[in-house]
């Protein structure tokens, strides 16, 4: 099979995989709703009837709202640790691991505890919180990257230091946290559950300036994995590059996490998968990458909510052993391609 | 295209100086030899032409248009450089390495054209490396990535062409074949400069040296006039006699009492 043809296929079973993930999440829950109501229920819909039976109710305010979220969000996650990756030349770098994701925790947090105290604001202060949590961490990346010439290893690990005190002072919170400790704890485990329409159409904004924003850097992301005299030498500035990278990484992140919490592993995992299926030109890997994320992150949330039923599993479980688990896999497979950039 | 540099002084830190006050002239047509022994400054003003350094005083002219007014693009389009170091082993096809020589003629949206494709063909093909078109950079010995950098160089296609110690990790059939290419480069017409550590084989295939010396410029010439006895003992400190027998050949004398030394020393 040449490059080409499974170039082809692999896109076309992300698509599938899309579609059919996309299927399930509306079929299964606590309900089973069949194939032929939900045909049904979207027919009405477009044609205008207005139905106000259960179905349609559990469909059009629970489940599509939710299954558009976790798309979205799977797609913001997975992209965002793809650019990390480059932005750092690293394998191992991911949202989570360069502080932005701790920062948005730790304002989400804090959000939560003030929540109660100040009525009024306490449906929005998560998200503003959490949003200016990560804006802090990525602006403190900004000017350290600024003040070294260059992106490198020093910065990754500043990144890495900020991480661990946002997530010091975030455990400092949950010993002071009292009778809001539970709260807190299952919305750092990260989830779904509290999907709306407006957070879902938020979400799915974010993913498509995501996908808009990235995929005429493609090439110039594909220079900088050269490092900065290579880089330079081809025309390619890196300190601009970088800095539109981070500030999307920083965007994308941060509203991911004041929305669903912490989900971890879809960062890191992802983008190495789609990475051993298709090589490493990041003009290839932009749309596969965004797919393979909504498709880990519907598939893991479905698991979440249907395992349990009707109780809810934290889905960063799940996005975690799904992932590492197939990932392990295609390791197994893959004598000749370890994961690198 | 000419690239100049008039009294360039550059420090990594300013209690640092490598380059105290620069001043070259690299004319077209030719190609220009950088001489000069460890840390003397010679890949520090080679960052500083093309713009990756930024001089704490003097200027980079390319045909008397300043290098600061120029976008990296642009940069790009008139200047290729080959580093002294490789890129890190990445998983990038050969082919697809050779492409982002492209880079700069690439706008926003814009994907390789047919004559991206040609230029890329062909450069492969000159640094014979069709056999391993569509194998990963990091799945290739030493000298053959660097025969890749210098494919991409090529398919970058500009009148400037910066080589730091080209020949690195080359056998010697490659080398002579590099040099021999640098030389048809600048048959084309392009400027062309090179540096390098062979005083035996470089000499014969440059038409201008230079030779350096902490951070000055010691002497400049005809590469038979400048790499003499007397300079090459007064730079590199070593005793060295080339014979120039004609433009093609030379020989070497080594002061024999270094042999004698370093024998005795591999017996001891």
């Amino acid at each position: 099979m040449n490059s080409t043809t499974r170039t082809c296929t692999i896109h076309c079973l992300l698509i599938v995989g899309v579609i059919l993930s996309l299927l399930l999440g509306l079929m299964f829950g606590s309900v089973t709703i069949p194939l032929r109501e939900i045909a049904n229920c979207f027919c009405n819909l477009i044609c205008g009837a207005i139905t106000d039976d259960t179905t349609s109710r559990i469909l059009l305010s629970t489940r599509l709202p939710r299954i558009i979220l976790g798309a979205s969000v799977g797609t913001v996650l997975a992209l965002s640790g793809l650019a990390s990756q480059t932005l750092f030349r690293n394998p191992l770098a991911s949202p989570s691991i360069i502080g932005v994701s701790s920062g948005s925790a730790f304002g989400a947090v804090l959000g939560i505890l003030l929540a109660g105290s100040a009525k009024r604001f306490s449906f929005s202060l998560v998200p503003i919180f959490s949003l200016a949590g990560g804006t802090v961490v990525a602006i403190a990346m900004f000017s350290l990257g600024r003040r070294g010439r260059f992106f490198g290893q020093s910065v990754l690990l500043a990144g890495i230091a900020i991480s661990a005190l946002c997530s010091s002072l975030t455990t400092g919170i949950l010993y002071c946290a009292g009778e809001k400790l539970q709260a807190i704890v299952f919305w750092l485990m990260g989830g779904l559950w509290q999907a709306s329409w407006r957070d879902a159409l938020i979400m799915l904004a974010v993913a498509a300036v995501g996908l808009v924003w990235l995929t005429p850097l493609a090439s110039s992301m594909n220079l900088a994995l050269l490092g900065e005299t290579h880089a330079h030498n081809l025309g390619l500035n890196l300190p601009r590059l970088q800095r539109l990278l981070l500030a999307l990484i920083a965007m994308m992140v941060a509203l991911a996490v004041s929305f669903t919490g912490t989900i971890g592993f879809v960062g890191l995992i992802v983008p190495h998968l789609i990475r051993l299926l298709l090589g490493s030109d990041i003009r290839r890997l932009i749309l596969p990458t965004a797919a393979g994320g909504a498709i880990l992150m519907l598939n893991a949330d479905l698991l979440a909510r249907t395992l349990a039923s009707p109780a809810e599993i934290p889905v960063g479980i799940f996005t975690a052993s799904l992932g590492a688990i197939v990932f392990l896999w295609f390791l197994w497979g893959q004598t000749q391609h370890l994961p690198s950039i | 295209m000419t690239i100049r540099t008039c009294n360039i002084i550059f420090g990594y830190d300013p209690r640092r100086i490598v380059l105290h006050g620069v001043t070259i002239d690299i004319q077209p047509g030719k190609v220009t030899g950088i001489f000069g022994p460890n840390g003397s400054g010679k890949s520090t003003l080679l960052s500083c032409l093309n713009g990756v350094l930024k001089p704490q005083s003097g200027s980079v002219l390319i045909d008397d248009c300043s290098i600061e007014c120029l976008t990296h693009r642009d940069i790009a389009k008139k200047i290729a450089v080959v580093p002294q170091d490789l890129p890190p082993p990445i998983s990038f096809t050969v082919r697809e390495m050779v492409m982002m020589g492209r880079f700069s003629r690439w706008d926003t949206w814009q994907k390789e054209t047919v004559d991206d494709h040609r230029i890329v063909s062909e450069s492969l093909a000159r640094m014979k490396l069709e056999t391993l078109t569509n194998v990963p950079f990091n799945k290739i010995s030493g000298g053959e990535r660097q025969r890749v950098i210098l494919a991409r160089v090529l398919a970058q296609d500009t009148p400037i062409l910066l080589l730091d110690e080209p020949s690195n990790h080359l056998d010697i059939t490659h080398q002579l074949e590099t040099y021999r290419l640098a030389r048809s480069l600048a048959q084309e017409g392009r400027t062309v400069l090179m540096i390098c550590h062979d005083l035996l084989l470089v000499p014969m295939f440059t038409d201008h040296a230079v030779l350096l010396k902490e951070g000055v410029v010691h002497s400049e010439g005809k590469p038979k006039d400048v790499l003499n006895t007397k300079n090459i003992e007064q730079v590199f400190g070593t005793y060295l006699e080339l014979n120039w027998m004609s433009n093609i050949s030379l020989t070497a004398h080594i002061d024999s009492a270094c042999l004698r030394s370093s024998t005795e020393e591999g017996h001891s």
